[in-house]
């Protein structure tokens, strides 16, 4: 999986190729208008992050391009502008979505796995993990032919462990995953950690080859047993 | 006191003293005038008295003409020391009227070869008196339409006047700066309200320029805030991945990651404050309320349920209301979040919609003050870390954006929020 990161932040950059770098993904990187510009006429990705603020010019024109050229990249627009007309422009130019900074790396990653299971799948919208197997179609969970019964919210919350597999999730970026804004208070996290117990249990009682682990009082894992 | 009144009683103090001062002194004076001529009459008359002695000599002897206005004595030498010339006033009884009449009367001597005489002349003062009452009555008419018509010009002269000013306070009063518009004066000729206009539109100018600035100076410092935000939340993310944290240093990476959001989720609110009041959400259309509070609270449906909260909705009107999509959304899930937040375990939310009104409320705890402050920003923050007061800041913003009517009051335990379209 080859991914274009266009953005103007050094350490912005840095953080956001660390991270899907060790989700296996290859990672590109344009810092200007120009570089990004001169990667999208020569290579081909699968998607690409595109922060609208260049330095150099407007994130938006790139993203013209890219759909002028018929690219098959999905495209994700980060913006530190938070504004609407951008959100509204930039969807209707083609892109497939939009992340207001700042966000979670792991919200990220939950992005990039959304777009390039759509765009890479098309047919069978499936995730196998082992011997979970997630039909996003009709949204169903089974462990080894069984199915589970999981609540929307916690079918979302398995969707977003299974994107970031291995890596520690903060309390804050599953809960703003879940329930977006509604949530953000810290007695709140008495309630993620219920909510995560009752997942955990549905798991488990089938024998799921993952599980969510605790780390310190950061957050959680989903990592194989 | 009114400018109006404050002048007509200065006016009236004034014009009382002064025409009171010279209602009495004109008097006195036109009083003194007409007995110094009726005195002056009778001193002439006794010169002519005098001289008729001369060519008649039976005046002397005491025979007097019908009706006359004299009467002479003869008197003796030695009572001429007892005599002076003098005037007086005296009452003469009138056979007719029956009624004493006052009169003026001249004493004086006169001396010829025949010996002395005493002459007394009178005349009557009823006509003087009367032409003293006339005058008197002409001064207190004078006196009274004086009074009135200077009370009642001033008045109207003050409000011909000062009209364009109070056209000003009218219009600054109604001025409101958060509507962005220039303020609009009525033409005046008089200088100094010319002066006073100018000065005011120039103020405002200023108020709006700073205002603008203001919103603008917190939209622009909320988006610079984003990055390095960004910034530091994703070091903090990749840190926690760091296989060989200590546990000390993961309660620290901890509290760094949870200032972080906190100060990631005030910086969005700030940003949407700023974003509501400048306007930012321009297009509207007709939203159903029922179903949006019905998919707000499916979404609080495992918080209500973790809380043990009853929740209870009960719709006795349908209520459509004009206003942008994204804003109804943020606002009634700020007004569910609220309830559920600041609710007690076990506690209750009652949810009513009405004819253009939408009742909420719940249980909660006890507070004195005026709950009305929940709505200015951060009023919250000292109490609860971790509720960054800016919720019903936000809902307040959209409410004064549609004009809504929003208000929020305590009794006992029970909050209770209405909002009104």
């Amino acid at each position: 999986m080859k991914l274009l990161v266009i953005e103007d932040e050094p350490d912005m950059l840095n953080s956001i190729t660390s991270y899907l770098a060790k989700s296996g993904y290859v990672c590109e990187i344009a810092t200007t208008y120009a570089d990004a510009d001169e990667k999208l006429w020569l290579y081909e990705y699968d998607c690409i992050l595109l922060d609208i603020s260049l330095p150099d010019g407007n994130g938006l024109e790139l993203l013209r391009e890219i759909k002028e050229k018929k690219s098959p990249a999905g495209v994700i627009i980060v913006s530190a502008k938070n504004s609407l007309d951008d959100k509204i422009a930039g969807l209707n130019l083609g892109a497939d979505d939009y992340l207001p900074k700042p966000f979670h790396l792991s919200e990220l990653q939950a992005r990039v796995n959304a777009i390039i299971r759509r765009k890479n799948f098309a047919g069978e919208n499936e995730i196998v993990l082992e011997n979970l197997l997630i039909d996003l179609d009709s949204k169903t969970v089974k462990v080894d032919a069984h199915f589970i019964t999981l609540t929307r919210k916690e079918y979302e919350m398995l969707l977003f462990f299974v994107s970031n597999k291995n890596r520690v999730i903060s309390k804050t970026s599953l809960a703003e995953h879940i329930w977006g804004d509604n949530i953000d208070q810290v007695d709140n996290y008495d309630f993620i950690y219920s909510q995560i117990k009752n997942l955990r249990k549905k798991l488990k009682e089938l024998g799921s080859a993952f599980n969510i682990q605790a780390v310190y009082g950061l957050g959680y894992k989903f990592i194989a047993r | 006191m009114k400018l109006v009144n404050i002048s007509t009683k200065y006016f009236l103090l004034l014009l009382l003293t002064i025409l009171t001062l010279w209602a009495v002194v004109f008097y006195f004076v036109i009083k003194n005038r007409i007995f110094e001529n009726v005195d002056e009459f009778l001193k002439n008359r006794k010169v002519e008295i005098i001289k008729e002695t001369e060519s008649d000599p039976d005046l002397l002897s005491g025979k007097l003409p019908y009706k006359s206005d004299f009467k002479i004595e003869k008197i003796t030498p030695k009572e001429t020391d007892t005599v002076t010339e003098h005037f007086s006033k005296i009452w003469i009884l009138e056979p007719l009227e029956n009624d004493l009449e006052p009169y003026r009367q001249l004493t004086t001597i006169f001396s010829n070869h025949q010996g002395y005489f005493k002459l007394t002349i009178t005349r009557s003062l009823i006509e003087s008196n009367e032409l003293i009452g006339m005058i008197l009555m002409t001064v207190i008419l004078l006196y009274v339409v004086l009074l009135i018509s200077v009370v009642y010009l001033n008045r109207k002269l003050m409000q011909k006047l000062w009209k364009p000013f109070y056209s000003t306070l009218r219009s600054v009063k109604n001025y409101r700066l958060e509507q962005h518009r220039q303020i609009n004066f009525d033409e005046t000729k008089v200088v100094e309200f010319k002066e006073l206009n100018e000065t005011i539109s120039q103020l405002i100018q200023n108020n709006l320029q700073a205002y603008q600035n203001q919103k603008q100076f917190t939209e622009n410092a909320s988006h610079e805030i984003q990055t390095p935000l960004a910034i530091a939340r994703s070091k903090a993310e990749l840190l926690m991945e760091n296989p060989n944290l200590t546990a000390e240093q993961a309660e620290l990476l901890n509290i760094i990651n949870e200032n972080l959001n906190r100060l990631a989720r005030l910086n969005k609110s700030l940003l949407l404050i700023s974003m509501i009041e400048n306007s930012q959400f321009p297009e509207t259309e007709k939203i159903n309320i029922e179903p949006l509070i019905k998919r707000n609270l499916e979404d609080f449906k495992e918080l209500i349920e973790f809380k043990n909260i009853k929740f209870n909705f009960t719709s006795k009107d349908k209520n459509v209301v004009e206003l942008n999509p994204d804003l109804a959304e943020i606002l009634f899930s700020n007004l569910i979040r609220n309830a559920i937040y600041h609710n007690v375990s076990n506690g209750f939310v009652d949810i009513t919609i009405q004819k253009n009104e939408i009742v909420m409320e719940n249980s909660g705890i006890e507070f004195r003050g005026n709950p009305e402050r929940f709505f200015e920003r951060f009023s919250m923050t000292a109490g609860n870390k971790n509720s960054h007061g800016l919720g019903l800041s936000i809902v307040k913003s959209i409410c004064n954006l549609y004009h809504f009517n929003i208000s929020y009051t305590i009794k006992k335990n029970i909050h209770k929020i209405s909002l009104r379209f």
